[in-house]
C-alpha cells in the first residue's frame, strides 16, 4: 500500500485539550491514558524498590526500619501488580491495538472502556491516600494475608478497598474484549485469521471476568472481618485462615496469567515481523493461550504447600501445577522455531523478545523447582520465591512490555525511536535485571528468608551484588524513558510500516486516524504472518 | 420457539429476535414461584426429597438457574458457543468449591 497523498487527520490532532482525553471514548486515547498513568505508578514501584535494595545492600538497619521496610515492600508490590503488571499490556496495548488488529474502530462498549480508566484511577488515588492517613501503609504484603491483616493496625481497608476498585476496572476491560473479539471482527477476519496478541487478550479476558469477581468479595471480606470482626478468618471465632488463602489465590494465580499472557501475545507478533517469517505453529500457540487460561485455574493450591493445607490436596496441586508448564512451553518452542532459517533483523525489539525468552524460561523452570512438594518445603517463603518471580514478572511480563513500547512506538507516536540508545538501554537493563534477581536464587537456596530488612553476615556479598545490579537495571531504564521521551520530539516521521509486519495495524497510517483506517483494511488471505504476501514492508 | 437456523449469531449478521408470548414467560415465572415455595417447604418443614435439605435446596436452586438462564436470560435461544462458555464457566464455579472442600475433607 502506498503512502497516502494527503495524510487523514490522526487521533492526536482530532481534538485538543485535557477534557478531550479524559472524558475520550476512543480506545486509542484510552489506551494512552492507562500508558501515563500504568508508567508512573511503575516508576513510584520502581522508586520503592531501590530503597528496599538499597536496605538491603548491608545487614541490619541500613536506611529504615522494619516496620517501614515491610510498608515499602507492601506498597511495591501492590503498585506493581495492581496497578503496573494487570493493566500493563491488556489496558493498554491491548485497548490501542485490539480493535486496530481486527480491523473495527473501537470496543464493542467505549463508554464502559472509558469508566474502565476511571474506576483505575480511583483504585489509584486509594492506593496513594494510604500513604498519607491514618497509621500509613499496609505492612501485610500484597497478599494481605489474614490473621495479620485483620489484626495490623496499618491502612489495610484503605489499600483493600484500592485493590477491588482496582479489580473492577480489570473485570470491565475484559468483558469488553470478549464482547468486541466476538461481535465486531471485520468480515473476513476469522478466529484463526486473528493476530495472536488478540488470542492471548482473548484468553486473558476470560481470567479478568471469571476470576476477578472471586478476589472482590474475598477483599471484602477482609475488610467485613476488621471493621465487624464477623470471624471468617480469625480461629478465635471460629474461622480459619488457609480459607483466606484459598480464596485469594483462586483468584490471584490466574492472576499471574493476567499478567504474563498477554505478554506472550506481544512476543508471538515481535518475533514474526524480526524473523521476517510466517509463525510457527500458529494454532498451537492459539490453544496453548487458552489452555494456560484454563489450566491456570486449578493450581492456585501450590502457593500453600507449606501453610497447613491436606497432603492429598497437596499433591493433586502439585501434579496441575506441573501440567500448566506444557502450554507454557509449547510457545517457547515455537517461537525458537519461528527464528529458524528466518531473516532475523536484530532491532531492539527482538532484543527484548530474545531477553524474554531467556529469562522467561529461568522464570519459569524455577516455578517447577517450587511446584514439586518435596522442595517447596526447603525453597517457600526465601528469596528463591522472589527471584522466581521477578525472572517471569519483571524479565517475562516486564520486558515484553518495554520491548513492544518500542516494536509500537511509530505506529503510536508517528516517531522512530533512536535504535543505538535504545540498544544501550537494553544492554544495561538485561545486565542490571540478571544481576539483580539471579543472586536471589542462589540466596533463597541458601537459606534467606524473604520479606526481612534484616539478614545474617554470610548472606552479604550476594545481596551487594543484587544492589549494584538494581542500580545498572534502574540507569537502562532511565535511560530508556528519556530516549523515548526525546526520540518522540526530534525523532524521525514513522512511515505506516517501518518494520515490514503482516497485521492490520501495519495497514493504517501512523499515528493512526480517528476511526483506525483510512482505507478498509484488507485482510490477509492465508496467515496473518505471511510475509511472502506482504508488499507494505 | 426460534428456527435452528436463525438462532446463530454470526459477527455481521443482522440481530434475530424471538418473539414469545407472555403466557410463556408466565407459566416460566409460576414455576419459579413453586420451586420456591418447595424450597421454603424444604426448609421450614423439614420436608426432604433425600434427606439432605442443604442438597435438595441447592438441587431446586441450580433447577431455577437453569430455567432462568434458558428463557429469561436467552441461553437456549442462543449460539451453541455461548452456551458452553457458560457451562466452562459453570465447571470452574464447581472446581473451585469442590477442590477448597476437598482440601478442608482431607485434612
Amino acid at each position: 500500500m502506498s503512502e497516502a497523498l494527503s495524510q487523514p487527520v490522526n487521533f492526536f490532532q482530532a481534538k485538543k485539550g485535557l477534557f478531550s482525553w479524559i472524558f475520550s471514548t476512543d480506545h486509542k486515547r484510552i489506551g494512552l491514558l492507562y500508558f501515563y498513568a500504568i508508567i508512573s505508578f511503575f516508576l513510584v514501584a520502581m522508586a520503592l524498590g531501590f530503597l528496599m535494595r538499597l536496605e538491603l545492600i548491608a545487614p541490619g538497619e541500613t536506611i529504615m526500619d522494619a516496620k517501614t521496610y515491610n510498608q515499602v515492600f507492601t506498597l511495591h508490590g501492590v503498585i506493581m501488580i495492581f496497578l503496573f503488571l494487570i493493566p500493563s499490556v491488556p489496558a493498554f496495548f491491548g485497548n490501542f491495538f485490539l480493535p486496530i488488529m481486527i480491523g473495527t474502530d473501537d470496543v464493542a462498549f467505549p463508554k464502559v472502556n472509558l469508566m474502565s480508566w476511571w474506576l483505575y484511577v480511583l483504585g489509584g488515588i486509594f492506593a496513594l491516600l494510604t500513604l498519607v492517613v491514618g497509621d500509613g501503609p499496609a505492612d501485610t504484603g500484597w497478599t494481605f494475608y489474614a490473621p495479620y491483616s485483620v489484626k495490623t493496625g496499618t491502612n489495610v481497608t484503605l489499600a483493600v478497598l484500592a485493590a477491588f476498585i482496582l479489580g473492577f476496572s480489570s473485570i470491565l476491560t475484559g468483558l469488553n474484549f470478549i464482547v468486541t473479539i466476538h461481535r465486531l471482527r471485520a468480515p473476513g477476519m476469522g478466529w484463526f485469521k486473528m493476530p495472536l496478541f488478540s488470542w492471548a487478550l482473548y484468553a486473558t479476558a476470560w481470567i479478568q471476568l471469571l476470576a476477578t469477581p472471586i478476589i472482590g468479595i474475598t477483599l471484602l471480606m477482609i475488610v467485613a472481618e476488621r471493621v465487624f470482626g464477623v470471624g471468617l478468618f480469625d480461629p478465635a471465632l471460629g474461622g480459619d485462615p488457609i480459607l483466606y488463602q484459598h480464596l485469594f489465590w483462586i483468584y490471584s494465580h490466574p492472576a499471574v496469567y493476567i499478567m504474563v499472557l498477554p505478554a506472550m501475545g506481544l512476543i508471538s507478533e515481535m518475533i514474526p515481523t524480526f524473523a521476517k517469517r510466517t509463525i510457527f505453529g500458529y494454532k498451537a500457540i492459539a490453544y496453548s493461550s487458552l489452555a494456560i487460561a484454563f489450566i491456570g485455574y486449578f493450581v492456585w493450591g501450590h502457593h500453600m504447600f507449606t501453610s497447613g493445607m491436606s497432603g492429598p490436596a497437596r499433591v493433586i496441586f502439585s501434579i496441575l501445577t506441573f501440567l500448566v508448564a506444557v502450554p507454557s512451553a509449547i510457545k517457547v518452542f515455537n517461537w525458537v522455531a519461528t527464528l529458524y532459517k528466518g531473516s532475523i533483523d536484530v532491532k531492539t525489539p527482538l532484543l527484548y523478545s530474545m531477553a524474554f525468552i531467556f529469562q522467561f524460561l529461568i522464570g519459569g523452570l524455577t516455578g517447577l523447582v517450587i511446584g514439586a512438594l518435596a522442595t517447596d518445603i526447603h525453597l517457600h517463603d526465601t528469596y528463591f520465591v522472589v527471584g522466581h518471580f521477578h525472572y517471569v514478572m519483571f524479565g517475562g511480563a516486564g520486558f515484553a512490555f518495554f520491548g513492544a513500547l518500542h516494536y509500537w512506538f511509530p505506529k503510536i507516536w508517528g516517531k522512530m525511536y533512536n535504535e543505538r540508545v535504545s540498544k544501550i538501554a537494553f544492554t544495561l537493563m538485561f545486565i542490571g535485571f540478571n544481576f539483580l534477581y539471579f543472586p536471589m536464587l542462589i540466596l533463597g537456596i541458601m537459606g534467606m528468608p524473604r520479606r526481612y530488612y534484616d539478614y545474617l553476615e554470610d548472606f552479604t556479598t550476594l545481596n551487594v551484588i543484587s544492589t549494584v545490579g538494581s542500580w545498572v537495571l534502574i540507569a537502562g531504564i532511565l535511560l530508556m524513558i528519556i530516549n523515548l521521551i526525546r526520540s518522540n520530539k526530534t525523532g524521525e516521521v514513522a512511515t505506516r510500516n517501518p518494520w515490514g509486519g503482516t497485521t492490520l495495524e501495519w495497514q493504517t497510517p501512523s499515528p493512526p486516524p480517528v476511526h483506525n483506517f483510512d482505507a478498509t483494511p484488507v485482510v490477509p488471505e492465508g496467515s496473518p504472518y505471511d510475509h511472502k504476501m506482504n508488499k507494505t514492508g | 420457539m426460534a428456527n435452528k437456523n436463525t438462532s446463530r449469531h454470526l459477527p455481521g449478521d443482522p440481530e434475530v429476535h424471538h418473539i414469545i408470548p407472555y403466557k410463556f414467560h408466565i407459566g416460566i415465572w409460576v414455576g419459579l414461584i413453586i420451586l420456591t415455595v418447595m424450597t421454603v417447604l424444604v426448609s421450614v418443614m423439614g420436608i426432604s426429597l433425600v434427606a439432605f435439605s442443604v442438597i435438595t435446596a441447592l438441587i431446586i436452586a441450580s433447577a431455577k438457574a437453569v430455567v432462568v438462564a434458558n428463557y429469561f436470560m436467552h441461553l437456549k435461544y442462543e449460539n451453541k458457543l455461548i452456551t458452553w462458555l457458560m457451562g466452562v464457566t459453570m465447571l470452574l464455579f464447581v472446581v473451585f468449591i469442590a477442590f477448597t472442600a476437598f482440601d478442608y475433607i482431607t485434612r
